[in-house]
Parts: structure tokens; C-alpha cells; sequence
């Protein structure tokens, strides 16, 4: 069997597979990781349960298949469901087996079953699921990395990330369409500096937590990149439903400035989309902008630790930050330069309030 | 609501935690997944019924006016109508009061670094409760309580 590995936060990750394709399209899609190719990989079933789930590496088996079987065959009768998001189902299967919890995705075209006490994943995908490769990827795929890495204490956050003309970390932080990608591109376009478009890496070090872009295209909708011609120039992956894969690290020139770690937040900003013809800034208090940040982070509420851990460390990172909530209106989106105007407008009056406090980067 | 002859005793599974600037915290209920965002004052109270004292109604209110320079019968008023609050979302408990509580001397001076006063505040987000893939809106089912 042939393999990719690399590294994430400096976990081991390795994905394997009998289809060239897919771990063409994977490599692909972890490029930015330098994935390296290996052959003669063993089955990682036969993996033994970690004492903890700090040691080894993590396996994601692939397998393609003409169809999935019935649900009622892949997922036990002893799980339950915890989430359904579209067509993505989450199932839990309570540690009953000497491998320990599992926890199932069923898609449709793709299923997982994910055993973070193995720190193994398998997955099953039928060629339908190739039709829109960076969906395979970059959320069927990821779903079970990502879970995989939280067993490790290595959290995923959906935010956007872009470092200011002052060295400041701004996350842009929102549900999906709330404008996070828009805003991050409007920013570059002024010169400001994006790492990230909707997602980040959060852990804690033995001197507190860290922050670091998940490396990977950017996301831009097919409006954006037809009413913002400075996008022309942008050099294009994949496109899927109504969106872009592009190179924005590369566009960006952010792809070193993407390897820092962070350990403060300096601003949190909350965009929202309106048809208004001004764009407005307001203030948000920093609890409820914390919890909101929380809300997004994809298994927040799996395992308690964990999500204990999670909080104290977004605290962490966050704790000093100033937060706002920005509605972008006809303003910013007729003239992307109006972002970097509006959020300048917020760093000047919290100079004026104190001496701003540099980000401290590693 | 309880009278000086119990003292209170907050969720263990209640997990506190501090904003930097101390305006604002947050607390995480272990249990039931719940959050809450507190201002500076629901902060200060929380704080004093954590510090491992017997404290009262009659102890908090004490605390809250001297710290706060507030009347004593406002301070009283509002603290009760927290606890009320907590009590309602089970952050709190009674027990009977074994040993008399500390008794707070009038006058004590104002703690600086403390804003100027507002009611205690502590507001309720459950939006927590739901497993969120990709940033998506989801359907959580009520089995993730149960996980460890």
C-alpha cells in the first residue's frame, strides 16, 4: 500500500491508499505540509491501543469503493447520532470494544470510522465522491484528521487570519458566508498580510498556547473573483459548487509569514455581509466574542477535557484582544481598500485609549 | 432563596475562567455544556464564593458594597437576585452553616482596580450544546451530554 506523511503541529499524520489518485489529490490538497511519499505501508488496524493519546502517529487508511454500503451496515446499532450538518452525519459508538470509542461520518458518498484510541481512521469512498475533490478533501477527509488531531489536544478553529501593517493578528471569525473570505482578500488587496481564510490550529505549549494557520488554498467565491479584478492574477486549483480553490499564500506572499506561531490575539472581528451602503464597525464584548469563536470550532463539545482545555487556551490567546462585529456593506465590496480603512479606524482609537502591545510571535 | 443560616456552595463541575483585563469571565458548566459570560460584578461575587470561605447572602452582600462603595441594601438586593439566578441554572447550592461566617467590618476600603459598580450580570448561551462541522448550523442530538 503507498502513503503520504507529513507533519501537522508536529504530529505525525499519515494517510494510505491503493488509488494513486487519491493520495495524488490529497498531496495535493496538504502541499504546504511537504507531504512525502512512501510504499510498503502495513494496515494501521493492527495498531495497538495507546496507553494515552499522546504517542504515535496518526493513520488514515483509504479505500475505494463502487458504493457505500447501507448506513444500518457501516454504523452499529449502539451508536448515536450527534450532528447532522447537510449530508454529513456524526456518529458516536460509546467505548464498549477493547479499541475504545469510535466515532463514525457517514456522507453519502464517503464514510469514516475514526478511533482516536488507535489514533487510526478508515475511510471508504465511492468514485461519485470524485467529482468534487476538494469537498473530498477538505471536508469529508479533513473531518476525521481533525478530530483525530483534537484526541491529540490539537484544535481546529474556523477563522480567518491576517497579520496588519503593524504586526497586529487580526482572526476574522463568523460562520460560513458570513464574509470571513471576502474580508481577509479585501485586506491583502490593501497590503495587509492573510495566512489563513477560514482555518487555524490552536494548542497549548509549556509556557501557554499557540496559534497557527492550517496551510491550504483559499476558498473565494466566483462573485469575488469577478468583481474584484486585482483577483485576475490569481492562479486557480479547483472550483466547486459556486467557489475557487486558489493560491492565496503564494498571491499573498504570506506562505513563510503563515508558518508563525502566535501566542497573542490582538483583534477579533465578527464581518457580516448586508446590502447596506456603508460599512459599520462596533464594539462586541469580549466574552460573548469568545464564546462565538468557540461556536465555531468543529468538535468543540467532544470530550470535556478537551473542551475545557479548548476555552482556557482561546482565553488564553485572546484574553487582551479587542473585538467587533463589522457589517460590511456596499462600501467594501464595491472597493476592497474600505476594509483596511475601517479596521484602521479601530486600531487608532484603542492607541489612543494605550500604547497598542506588540503580538508576540515565535 | 436561602437566609444568613446556609451558606453557598458553587458547581464543582463549573469551570471558571478570567478575562484578562478582570471586566469580564466566563463560566463553562461541565455538566451541562451550558456557558455564561458574567460582568465585572457577577465576576467579583463568583470569585468570593470560589475563594473557599463560608460565605452568605449576608458575607456577599457585605463584600459587594465595600468593595463597590454601594448601599448596603442595594448591594443586598442585587445579590440576591443573583444567587436567585444561579440557583435557577444550578450553578449553586445550600448547605447549612456550620461554623458563623467571617464577620465583614463596615467601612472596609474599596477595591481600586474594580470598575465603577453595575448589577451583576450573567448571561445564558446553549448554543454550545450543538456539534458544529465547518462552521455549519447542525442538529445536536442530546447524547452529547453524555460523553465524557
Amino acid at each position: 500500500m503507498a502513503a503520504i506523511s507529513f507533519e501537522i503541529c508536529e504530529v505525525p499524520v499519515c494517510f494510505t491508499a491503493r488509488s494513486p489518485r487519491l493520495l495524488t489529490l490529497l498531496a495535493d490538497y496538504f502541499r504546504y505540509y511537504q507531504p512525502r511519499r512512501e510504499s510498503g505501508v502495513t494496515k494501521s488496524s493492527s495498531a495497538p491501543l495507546a496507553s494515552n493519546w499522546t504517542q504515535g502517529r496518526l493513520t488514515v487508511e483509504l479505500k475505494t469503493r463502487r458504493s457505500l454500503p447501507a448506513r444500518e451496515q457501516l454504523i452499529p446499532r449502539a451508536a448515536e447520532l450527534l450532528s447532522q450538518t447537510g449530508i454529513v452525519e456524526l456518529w458516536h459508538e460509546p467505548a464498549a470494544l477493547p479499541a475504545g470509542e469510535r466515532f463514525y461520518f457517514y456522507m453519502g458518498t464517503a464514510a469514516y470510522c475514526v478511533e482516536p484510541g488507535r489514533g487510526c481512521a478508515e475511510g471508504l469512498i465511492t468514485r461519485q465522491a470524485f467529482v468534487s475533490p476538494e469537498i473530498l478533501a477538505n471536508t469529508y477527509t479533513l473531518f476525521a484528521l481533525l478530530l483525530l488531531l483534537r484526541s491529540r489536544s490539537i484544535y481546529h478553529l474556523h477563522a480567518a487570519a491576517v497579520i496588519s501593517p503593524r504586526k497586529e493578528l487580526f482572526l476574522l471569525c463568523g460562520k460560513q458566508r458570513s464574509g470571513k473570505t471576502t474580508l481577509a482578500t479585501a485586506l491583502g488587496l490593501a497590503g495587509w498580510q492573510p495566512i489563513s481564510d477560514d482555518s487555524l490550529l490552536l494548542r497549548g505549549t509549556s509556557s501557554g498556547a499557540e496559534l497557527s494557520a492550517f496551510k491550504k488554498s483559499f476558498h473565494l467565491s466566483d462573485e469575488l473573483l469577478t468583481h474584484w479584478r486585482a483577483l485576475a492574477q490569481l492562479p486557480c486549483h479547483h472550483h466547486y459548487l459556486d467557489r475557487t480553490c486558489v493560491a492565496g499564500l503564494e498571491f499573498f506572499g504570506t506562505r513563510r509569514l503563515a508558518e508563525t506561531r502566535f501566542e497573542q490575539i490582538d483583534y477579533l472581528i465578527f464581518p457580516q455581509i448586508t446590502t447596506h451602503p456603508s460599512s459599520q464597525l462596533s464594539p462586541l464584548p469580549l466574552s460573548e466574542a469568545i464564546l462565538k469563536l468557540a461556536e465555531q470550532s468543529i468538535f468543540f463539545q467532544i470530550w470535556r477535557a478537551h473542551t475545557e482545555r479548548q476555552l482556557k487556551l482561546l482565553i488564553q490567546l485572546a484574553g487582551a484582544a479587542r473585538s467587533y462585529h463589522l457589517r460590511a456593506g456596499a462600501d467594501l465590496l464595491a472597493n476592497p481598500m474600505r476594509a483596511a480603512e475601517i479596521l484602521e479606524s479601530a486600531v487608532e482609537k484603542r492607541s489612543a485609549r494605550a500604547s497598542p502591545h506588540p503580538t508576540t510571535q515565535r | 432563596m436561602k437566609t444568613g443560616s446556609n451558606q453557598v456552595v458553587t458547581k464543582e463541575q463549573a469551570s471558571f475562567t478570567e478575562l484578562l483585563d478582570h471586566q469580564e469571565a466566563i463560566i463553562l458548566d461541565l455538566e451541562t455544556l451550558h456557558y455564561y459570560s458574567l460582568n465585572a460584578t457577577a465576576c467579583f461575587l463568583w470569585k468570593q464564593m470560589r475563594s473557599g470561605r463560608r460565605e452568605t447572602v449576608e458575607t456577599l452582600s457585605a463584600r459587594l458594597a465595600s468593595a463597590f462603595q454601594i448601599q448596603a441594601e442595594q448591594a443586598e438586593l442585587d445579590t440576591r437576585t443573583f444567587l436567585a439566578e444561579l440557583e435557577q441554572y444550578e450553578l449553586i447550592s445550600w448547605a447549612p452553616l456550620e461554623e458563623p461566617p467571617e464577620i465583614i467590618a463596615a467601612g472596609e476600603p474599596p477595591c481600586e482596580s474594580l470598575p465603577a459598580y453595575q448589577p451583576p450580570q450573567l448571561k445564558l448561551s446553549s448554543s454550545l450544546l450543538h456539534v458544529t462541522l465547518s462552521g455549519s448550523s447542525t442538529i445536536s442530538a442530546g447524547a452529547i451530554t453524555a460523553m465524557g
